[in-house]
This record gives structure tokens, C-alpha cells and sequence, in this order.
């Protein structure tokens, strides 16, 4: 079979396609997947997997230890804490990912904008950023929420905005480093837009220093929304969050340390399989980085 | 230097007058009336709106409003909490205290758990040691807080029964379990950043000088290597105390310790936004006063910094 010389086809040997191969072999990244993907399909099957309403109650149930016909216990009202994990997990992953994508979104779109353009709207854009880069993250989460109220679409978007800055910088970094190679001239020269050098040539170059960034980002935005929900300002009760989850079950941890101890792992074991992947992708950008400059 | 540190001082002073541009128009950017968020709706009558309104300075123009703000808060005056009437700055000033106590305590721990795996590891680079430390460091890093601390208070405070869960005082048993909380983490952190610089440290010249000479091992890693190991780790110290500031605020909420981090959640809660803006102003400021230390310290003692 012969190929179609018009389709761009990726060359097996490219630098991607190097990562990729390391990253694919890296026994912690594949740790780290099985993990990630086990969480992610048993959360959003949870309606295939229990038989239970996350938000019912069930008095007479109340506070069951792990058993039989619980796995996971019951909750103070008598929900079963299995269930409510699964519908949880959705949620915290949902929140995690929302989280980065706003931050990832708007920063690397803020960076590409400062580090290519310049002059005074660099120099604003790189003053404002500092300005955010001030507040520790947990804290410019606080003051967002502190604005816009409580609630879950709020703490994902505090999250997001916590964020802006780190990818913000970094992208500008690189835009700074890539605008002065000669194959942006070259675009220039053939009569490229801004636009279209932007999006065609600066970002896909920046994407593998951007690539760290947001899959070690994930775990940090699961861990921001757990936080948030943990202080109650995110999923309002009986929503079935992580962070929350653990809140409610602080109260009982003297008698009932499965309220707690089943989100909290659930939480960890979450971020740990991101970390891991981020760190094989660390690994294999800071590999391909060193092929290509050839040090 | 000094044109080093000028340049340096220059930016963190637009840092902070930035963080109080963005302070002062919390306030402002609340969606809505921010007396009805305040009040709730229920409680709105004209007068306590007017009164209201009058209290935050609210019909005077934006400039106006913030110049007063800016100037009173030069002066140390940031305004009186909705809710108690209590001067904001006097609130925080009694809250303080407790924040950094837990801060340093946690930065302690941070420094002695994080050296000793860090060296163990490199030491024994490539060993089961160096997979174990390097395996609890990732662990450490993907641990939520929160649910460590909860883990802590089952095993030391409801099984041993050694410390307590809530806590309030100084001492080192009212302090051991928050600290522990907030530390390990940050350890995890420390942890890989000596195991790297130890590495590097390692394979220097003059570390196979010093073995060339016939100096005893211990001799070579304790007074030779980690003591240059450590400087990269002492300088990113400022950046992780301003980053535990941050990140008392769970610790406090959750062992009920007094503190600015557990205050700005219950003024989130309270809508007393005076003391919101107050907590995250000062918090900032400290945060950036702590930065520039840091700054000015490492081009101080790292005289390419300065030229960059």
C-alpha cells in the first residue's frame, strides 16, 4: 500500500514521537496511567457500578462501618460512602481539569500576545503578572472566591485564574527565545500574519515546555479543588466532592475514619498517577531538549 | 550592588502598588451591589444600605476612594471589620503571631526531613535507597494536606493519644502535629532539590581533590560537598516560608489554630470584606517583602545575578 504524498505524515524518528516512545516506556508513567485511567473509568461508570443514590438517605444505615453490603461504610445520614466516592471522583477531576484548561487557555494565550508583540503592552502585561505572581496560590483563590461567592463553577474558575500566571510566564519565555529564529523571519518575509505565526509556528514550538507545566498542573488543580471544596467553598451539600467529602467527615473521624480516609486516598492516589506521568513527560522533554540541541 | 538593589526595590514597590490596586477593587468587583451581598437580601433597608455605603466609603469617587484607601493603609489603618467592628489591622496583628510560629515551625521540619532523605538518596544514588526516598517524595508531593493531617490525627491523637487535634498554643506538643502537616510536603520539595544539588556537588573537582587527599568520607560529604549542596536550597528557603504563609490556611482551619489563613476564611464566609481585603494585602505584602530579601540576599552573595 502506498501512501498519499500530499498528507504530512509525523516522521517516526521526530523529536514528538521520541517523547512520546519515552514516556510510553517509562515504568512510573505507565504506573501512573493504569492509576489515572483505572479512577477516571470507575468514577464515570459509577452508574454501572452501584446500585446506590449518592445523595439519598438512609437513617437506619447511618455510620456503618465497611462491610458486605458497604465497601466503603456509610456516612453519617446513611449514604453509602462507596457510591458517593465514585460520584466524587467525577466531580474532583472534572474540577482539576476545568481548573488548568482556564489557566492553561488564557495564560498561554496572555504569553504568546507580551512575549511576541512587546513594548508597552509586554511591559504591562509582564507587571500585572508579577502582581499575581504575589499572591501565594491558595490565597488569589481565596480573593476570587472572596468576590465571586462560594460554589463549584466559582472554584473552578479560581483555580484557572490562579494559574494564569505560571503559564503566562513560561509561555512568554519561550515566544521570547523563538521570535528571533530565523524560520519566524522567514514566515514574516512570505508575508505570514502575526496571528498565523503565532498559532502555526511559536506555539506548537512551545508546546513541549508547555507540556510539563500542564500535566504536573493537573495534579496541583485537583489538589486547589480539593482544598477549596475541603474549606467549603466549592460543591455545596449534598453534592459528592472529594474535598468536601472529607470536610463532612471530619466531625466523625474519631468514630467513623472511613468518611475520611476513603476521599483523602482517593484525592492522593489521583494526583499521584498525574505526578508520575509528569515527571516521565519532564524526563523525556528535558531528553529530547538535550537530542536536539545536541549538548 | 547597589544600582542591583534600586532596580530591585523599584520593581517590588509597582509589585505592591499593583497588589493594592487589585485589594482595593475586590470590593468593586463583587457581582451586583456589594451592600446587598453584605447585608443578604432579606436584611436590605435603605437606611442600613446608606449607612452601609457611608461605612466603606462607597459614594465618593473611585479615585477618591482609592487614594483614601491607599493613604490610610500607609498609615497602618485598613479599615474595621463589618462584622465585630474591631480594626482590621489590629485583627490581623493578633493573628500573626500564631501563622508564622506554625510557618517556621513547618519550615523546620520541612529542612531537616527534606536534608536527610535528600542526602541518603544521593548518597546511595541509584540504590533501593534513592528509589524509596524518591518513590515518598512524589508521594509527598501528591498528599492533599488536609487529609495527611486528618491521618496524623487518627494515629497521634486518637490511637496514641500523644498530641492533641485542636490546638491553640506555642508549645511543642500543640505545635508537633500542624507543623507536621504543613512541613512534609514542603520536605518532598527539599528532599529532591538536595538529592539534585548533592549529585551535582558530587561530581565536582574538587570533592575528588579532597578524596585524592585521603580525607574520610565523612569528612568529604559533611564539610565539603553538602555545605555547597546546601546553598541553592538556602536561597529558594524565602520562597518556601512565603509559600507555607499561603498554606496555613487549611492547617489553621483545620486544627482550629488561630491565625490570618483561618481568618480569611471565616471572613469569606462572613462577607466582612474589609477583612478580606486586610488578610490578602498584608499576606501579598509579606510575601513580596520576603521575595525581595531573598532577591537582594542571593545577588549578594551571587554577584552574576547582580550584572543580569
Amino acid at each position: 500500500m502506498t501512501s498519499n504524498p500530499i498528507t504530512p505524515s509525523i516522521p517516526s524518528n521526530s523529536p514528538g514521537m521520541r517523547m512520546l516512545r519515552q514516556i510510553l516506556r517509562n515504568r512510573s508513567a505507565q504506573f501512573g496511567g493504569l492509576l489515572l485511567l483505572m479512577l477516571i473509568v470507575v468514577s464515570f461508570a459509577a452508574p454501572l457500578l452501584t446500585s446506590f443514590d449518592p445523595n439519598k438517605n438512609a437513617p437506619s444505615q447511618a455510620l456503618q462501618p465497611p462491610g458486605m453490603e458497604h465497601l466503603m461504610g456509610t456516612d453519617n445520614l446513611g449514604r453509602d460512602t462507596l457510591t458517593r466516592f465514585l460520584y466524587g471522583g467525577q466531580l474532583s477531576l472534572r474540577i482539576g481539569l476545568s481548573g488548568i484548561f482556564i489557566g492553561a487557555l488564557i495564560g498561554i494565550a496572555l504569553g504568546l500576545i507580551s512575549g511576541y508583540f512587546g513594548g508597552w503592552l509586554d511591559s504591562f502585561l509582564s507587571w500585572f503578572n508579577d502582581v499575581l505572581m504575589a499572591f501565594p496560590d491558595i490565597l488569589l483563590a481565596l480573593a476570587i472566591i472572596a468576590i465571586l461567592g462560594p460554589g463549584i463553577n466559582n472554584a473552578m474558575l479560581a483555580i484557572g485564574i490562579s494559574f494564569i500566571p505560571s503559564f503566562m510566564r513560561l509561555t512568554r519565555s519561550s515566544v521570547l527565545a523563538l521570535r528571533e529564529m530565523t524560520y519566524i523571519e522567514a514566515a514574516r518575509a512570505l508575508g505570514s500574519s502575526d496571528s498565523r505565526i503565532l498559532v502555526r509556528h511559536i506555539l506548537p514550538n512551545s508546546i513541549r515546555t508547555l507540556l510539563v507545566l500542564l500535566t504536573l498542573g493537573i495534579g496541583s488543580s485537583i489538589l486547589a479543588g480539593a482544598a477549596l471544596n475541603f474549606l467549603g467553598l466549592g460543591a455545596e451539600p449534598p453534592t459528592a466532592e472529594w474535598g468536601a467529602m472529607l470536610n463532612a467527615g471530619m466531625k466523625y473521624v474519631r468514630n467513623a475514619w472511613w468518611l475520611t480516609f476513603f476521599p483523602g486516598f482517593g484525592i492522593f492516589l489521583a494526583v499521584l498517577s498525574i505526578n508520575l506521568i509528569g515527571d516521565a513527560v519532564s524526563d523525556a522533554v528535558a531528553g529530547t531538549t538535550i537530542m536536539r540541541e545536541g549538548i | 550592588m547597589f544600582n542591583y538593589l534600586i532596580r530591585r526595590l523599584f520593581t517590588s514597590i509597582l509589585v505592591l502598588f499593583g497588589i493594592s490596586v487589585l485589594v482595593f477593587s475586590v470590593i468593586h468587583l463583587v457581582p451586583g451591589d456589594v451592600t446587598t451581598a453584605i447585608l443578604g437580601r432579606q436584611n436590605v433597608n435603605a437606611e442600613k444600605v446608606a449607612a452601609l455605603r457611608e461605612q466603606l466609603g462607597l459614594n465618593d469617587p473611585i479615585l477618591v476612594q482609592y487614594g483614601r484607601y491607599i493613604s490610610n493603609a500607609l498609615r497602618g489603618d485598613l479599615g474595621a471589620s463589618i462584622r465585630t467592628k474591631q480594626p482590621v489591622s489590629e485583627a490581623i496583628a493578633e493573628q500573626l503571631p500564631g501563622t508564622f510560629t506554625l510557618a517556621i515551625s513547618a519550615l523546620i521540619v520541612a529542612l531537616s526531613f527534606g536534608a536527610i532523605l535528600g542526602l541518603l538518596a544521593a548518597l546511595r544514588h541509584g540504590s533501593w535507597v534513592d528509589t524509596l526516598v524518591m518513590g515518598l517524595s512524589v508521594s509527598g508531593l501528591s498528599i492533599p494536606t488536609f487529609w495527611m493531617g486528618l491521618l496524623l490525627i487518627l494515629f497521634f491523637s486518637v490511637r496514641l493519644k500523644l498530641f492533641p487535634s485542636i490546638s491553640n498554643g506555642s508549645s511543642f506538643a500543640d505545635l508537633f502535629l500542624p507543623a507536621l502537616t504543613l512541613g512534609v510536603p514542603e520536605a518532598a520539595v527539599v528532599a529532591r532539590m538536595v538529592r539534585a544539588s548533592m549529585l551535582d556537588v558530587l561530581n565536582k573537582e574538587y570533592i575528588t581533590t579532597a578524596r585524592a587527599k585521603g580525607l574520610p568520607k565523612y569528612m568529604v560529604i559533611l564539610k565539603h560537598a553538602l555545605r555547597n549542596a546546601l546553598i541553592p536550597v538556602v536561597t529558594f528557603l524565602g520562597l518556601q516560608m512565603a509559600y507555607l504563609l499561603g498554606g496555613a490556611t487549611i492547617v489553621e482551619t483545620m486544627f482550629a489554630r488561630q491565625g490570618i489563613g483561618r481568618l480569611a476564611v471565616q471572613s469569606i464566609f462572613s462577607r466582612d470584606y474589609p477583612m478580606v481585603q486586610g488578610v490578602v494585602l498584608v499576606t501579598a505584602a509579606i510575601y513580596v517583602l520576603i521575595n525581595t530579601l531573598t532577591d537582594i540576599t542571593y545577588g549578594f552573595l551571587n554577584p552574576k545575578i547582580r550584572l543580569q
